[in-house]
C-alpha cells in the first residue's frame, strides 16, 4: 500500500501550470476566459510550451505533450497542473510519465474526462491525492463547480456534506436525472476513485487498471449509448471490479440517450438508467445515480485517495460527504 | 503457446446448427425468418433458440434467457455449431457463464462478429478451442457472402492439405485488379491467429477471459465506430504491453468509421501508422478479414503484409 501523500493547497499568488496532455484547445479564445478568471483568484500562469499544437485532434505528438507535461511537473515554481482540456491522448502519454519525479514533486493536478487517464494512474503509482473536477477551460462553467473548484484546491479543511445545485430558478423541478436517485441504498465508507467510464475501460489490462476495493467508486459517462455502457459494465463486472467497490456513484451523465452518440444506432434501445438499474441493482452495495460531476455544467471537484461516506436511504434522503482533507497546510 | 490446439470438426450439410442472440435482438420477425432461410440455403439445419425474440431493452431477452439458448446449444450432441443472429452489446455478459469446457470437448464450432467475438475470442483463451471470427448472419448480404462464409465451414478439401486455404486482398469484391491498401511496415509474420473485433477484444482486458497476444498473429477490425475511440482501444492493446509480442498486425476494413464530427482530423490509417510503424511489425490495413472472409483463431498462419496475403500454416479442423 503507497501511503497518501496531499499536495499542498493552492494561494493567491501561486503559479499554476496550464498544459495539453490530451486534446487541443484548437483557438487561443478557448482559454481567454481561463486566463481571466485566473486573474480573478489570484493565481498566475505558465503555459505549456506546445499548448496549441495540433497532430489530428490532439495536442501535438506524444513525445511533445509528455515532455510539457513532465517538465511543468518538475518546475518547482508550479503549484498545481491545470490540463487545458480533455478530449482524447492522455493515455498515449503513461508510458512516457515520469512517476518518481511526480511522487518527488507533489503537487495539484484537476480535470475530468480523458484526464481521469492521468488522475487514476498518478494516484495509484505515486499515492498522490489528484482531482476529478474542471480543466482550465471550465472551472467557471457554473456557480456550483467553482465554488467547489475554489473549496477544494484553496481550502485545506474537508470538503464536508456535498450540496446539490441550486434548483431552477422557478423552483421546479431539475433537469432529469435527479442528482440523488437512489438505485440500492445501503451506506459505505471509503477512498474515493473514480472518473469517466470509457477512460476507466481505456486502463483496464493495464498496469495502470482502477483498484476499487473497499472504495467508493465514482463514474460518469459523456455522449455514450446506453448500451456501450452497458458493455463497459459488463466488463468491469467481469473484472470483478464494481463487486469489490463499497459503493457506486454514478454520476449525471450528459448526451447518453440512445441516439446522442453520433454512431450508428441499434434499432432497439434501452435508457441509462435502466442499464444502470439493470446492472448495478443486484450488488449488495449502495448505488446512487445522477450526482453532478464530470460534463455537465455543474461540476463537483472529488479528491482520489481521501475518505468519503455514503448514505443513501431513499430518493433524495443521500447524504455524501468527504470527511478527510484533500490538500496539505 | 504450448497448449494442444483443440479443433472443431468440419461441417457437411443437414448439420444442426443453432441461432443464437448473444446480444442485442434482431429488430423484427423477419429478421429471424431470414436468417433462418440463410441458414437452409446453406444446406444446413437450423435451430431457432427459445428466447431469441424475447426483448429486455436492446437484448434478447435477460442475462439467464441468453445464457438459456447458449449453454442448451453447448451441451446439445446434435448441435454441430452456433451462428449468432446479430451482434450488439450484452455477449459480454454471458461470458462467465457460458460452459466453454463443453463447448471445447463437443469440438463445436461458434462463428461471432462484433461483440460476439468476445466469446470466440474467449473460449480460444479459456480451452484453446478453435473458433471463428466471422459476420453474425445478418451481415451476410450476398450469394457470394453466404457461399464463403459456407464453404470455409465445410472442409471440402479432402487431403485436408490447409495450404490450399488462404485470404488474399483479391477475396475483396472489387471492379479494379489492383488494390491500394496502407502497408506501414511491409514483410512477413507467422504466428497463431488471434482477435477479432477491436471493442470486443478490448473489453475482456483485465479480466480472467484475457486473451495472450504472445507471439499471436494479431487480427483487428471494428465498424461503425468513432476514430477516437478506435484510437482509445488500440492504446489498450500497448499500455497493456500486449503488442509488442505479437508476431504482425493484420487490420480489417473498418468499414463506417471515422471521425464523426469530432475534433479529429486525422484517419485512423494515420492516426494509429505512427505507434504501428515504432513497433516495427508486419501489418497492413484493409484487409479482408471478419464480415468477407472468415478468420480463426488459434490455428498457425503465415501473413504476408506486403503481396497481402494469409496463408494457414496448419488444419482448422479435427
Amino acid at each position: 500500500m503507497i501511503p497518501l501523500i496531499k499536495p499542498k493547497h493552492l494561494q493567491a499568488g501561486d503559479t499554476v501550470g496550464i498544459v495539453a496532455p490530451a486534446g487541443a484547445p484548437f483557438e487561443e479564445g478557448q482559454l481567454e476566459f481561463a486566463f481571466h478568471w485566473l486573474d480573478k483568484l489570484g493565481l498566475k500562469y505558465k503555459l505549456g510550451k506546445h499548448i496549441y499544437d495540433r497532430h489530428g485532434g490532439l495536442a501535438g505528438t506524444d513525445a511533445d505533450r509528455s515532455r510539457d507535461l513532465n517538465e511543468m511537473w518538475a518546475d518547482k515554481q508550479v503549484k498545481a497542473i491545470f490540463p487545458a482540456r480533455g478530449g482524447n491522448g492522455a493515455v498515449r502519454l503513461l508510458p512516457r510519465l515520469d512517476f518518481e519525479m511526480i511522487r518527488d514533486n507533489p503537487k495539484i493536478i484537476i480535470g475530468y474526462s480523458d484526464i481521469t487517464g492521468l488522475l487514476i494512474p498518478i494516484h495509484q503509482k505515486t499515492g498522490l491525492v489528484t482531482f476529478h473536477g474542471p480543466t482550465a477551460n471550465s472551472f467557471f462553467d457554473s456557480d456550483y463547480t467553482y465554488r467547489h473548484f475554489q473549496r477544494a484546491l484553496f481550502e485545506p479543511q474537508p470538503l464536508g456534506a456535498i450540496e446539490d445545485p441550486a434548483l431552477p430558478s422557478d423552483g421546479y423541478a431539475p433537469k432529469y436525472p435527479p442528482p440523488r436517485m437512489v438505485i440500492t441504498p445501503g451506506t459505505a465508507a471509503g477512498q474515493l476513485t473514480g472518473g469517466c467510464l470509457t477512460l476507466v475501460k481505456n486502463l483496464m489490462g493495464s498496469p495502470f487498471e482502477i483498484e476499487t476495493e473497499g472504495k467508493i467508486l465514482f463514474l460518469e459517462e459523456v455522449r455514450e449509448e446506453p448500451c456501450a455502457v452497458d458493455r463497459m459494465l459488463c466488463q468491469l463486472l467481469l473484472a470483478r471490479k464494481l463487486q469489490k467497490a463499497a459503493g457506486i456513484l454514478f454520476g449525471e451523465s450528459i448526451d447518453c440517450k440512445p441516439g446522442e452518440s453520433q454512431r450508428k444506432v441499434s434499432k432497439l434501445s434501452a435508457s441509462l438508467e435502466s442499464v444502470l438499474r439493470h446492472r448495478l441493482a443486484g450488488l449488495q452495495i449502495p448505488v446512487v445515480y445522477g450526482l453532478r460531476f464530470g460534463h455537465g455544467a455543474c461540476k463537483l471537484t472529488l479528491p482520489l485517495g481521501v475518505m468519503a461516506r455514503l448514505e443513501a436511504h431513499a430518493c433524495h434522503q443521500v447524504r455524501l460527504s468527504i470527511d478527510e482533507a484533500a490538500t496539505s497546510e | 503457446m504450448n497448449k494442444t490446439l483443440i479443433k472443431p470438426r468440419a461441417l457437411q450439410s443437414k448439420d444442426r446448427v443453432g441461432l443464437v442472440a448473444p446480444g442485442a435482438r434482431p429488430y423484427k420477425p423477419s429478421d429471424l425468418n431470414r436468417a433462418v432461410r440463410l441458414v437452409e440455403a446453406m444446406d444446413f439445419v437450423p435451430v431457432v433458440g427459445q428466447h431469441c425474440m424475447a426483448c429486455l431493452g436492446h437484448l434478447a431477452g435477460s442475462d439467464e434467457q441468453r445464457l438459456h439458448d447458449f449453454n442448451g446449444f453447448v451441451g446439445d450432441v446434435s448441435i454441430a455449431a452456433i451462428f449468432c443472429l446479430t451482434g450488439g452489446s450484452g455477449a459480454l455478459a454471458l461470458i462467465d457463464k457460458i460452459d466453454f469446457k463443453t463447448m471445447a470437448a463437443a469440438g463445436k464450432i461458434f462463428v461471432g462478429g462484433d461483440d460476439n467475438n468476445a466469446i470466440s475470442i474467449a473460449a480460444n483463451a479459456k480451452e484453446n478451442l478453435v473458433t471463428f471470427c466471422g459476420p453474425n448472419l445478418d451481415e451476410i448480404n450476398s450469394r457470394t457472402d453466404m457461399e464463403l462464409f459456407r464453404d470455409f465451414l465445410i472442409n471440402k478439401d479432402e487431403n485436408k492439405n490447409e495450404r490450399t486455404r488462404s485470404i488474399s486482398v483479391s477475396t475483396k469484391n472489387g471492379e479494379f485488379d489492383f488494390c491500394a491498401d496502407y502497408i506501414p511496415v511491409p514483410g512477413v509474420a507467422e504466428g497463431s491467429l488471434l482477435g477479432g473485433n477491436l471493442t470486443a477484444l478490448t473489453s475482456l482486458l483485465g479480466t480472467g477471459f484475457a486473451p495472450d497476444l504472445t507471439d499471436a498473429l494479431l487480427f483487428i477490425d471494428d465498424r461503425d465506430e468513432r476514430t477516437d475511440i478506435l484510437d482509445r482501444w488500440f492504446t489498450m492493446l500497448v499500455i497493456s504491453n500486449q503488442l509488442v509480442n505479437t508476431t504482425g498486425i493484420i487490420l480489417g476494413p473498418f468499414e463506417n468509421c471515422d471521425s464523426r464530427g469530432s475534433f479529429n482530423l486525422l484517419s485512423l490509417e494515420e492516426d494509429l501508422s505512427q505507434r504501428l510503424i515504432a513497433l516495427n511489425k508486419p501489418c497492413r490495413f484493409d484487409f479482408p478479414i471478419g464480415k468477407t472472409a472468415m478468420v480463426p483463431t488459434g490455428p498457425k498462419a503465415r501473413f504476408d503484409a506486403t503481396n497481402g496475403s494469409l496463408e494457414f500454416l496448419e488444419s482448422i479442423f479435427a
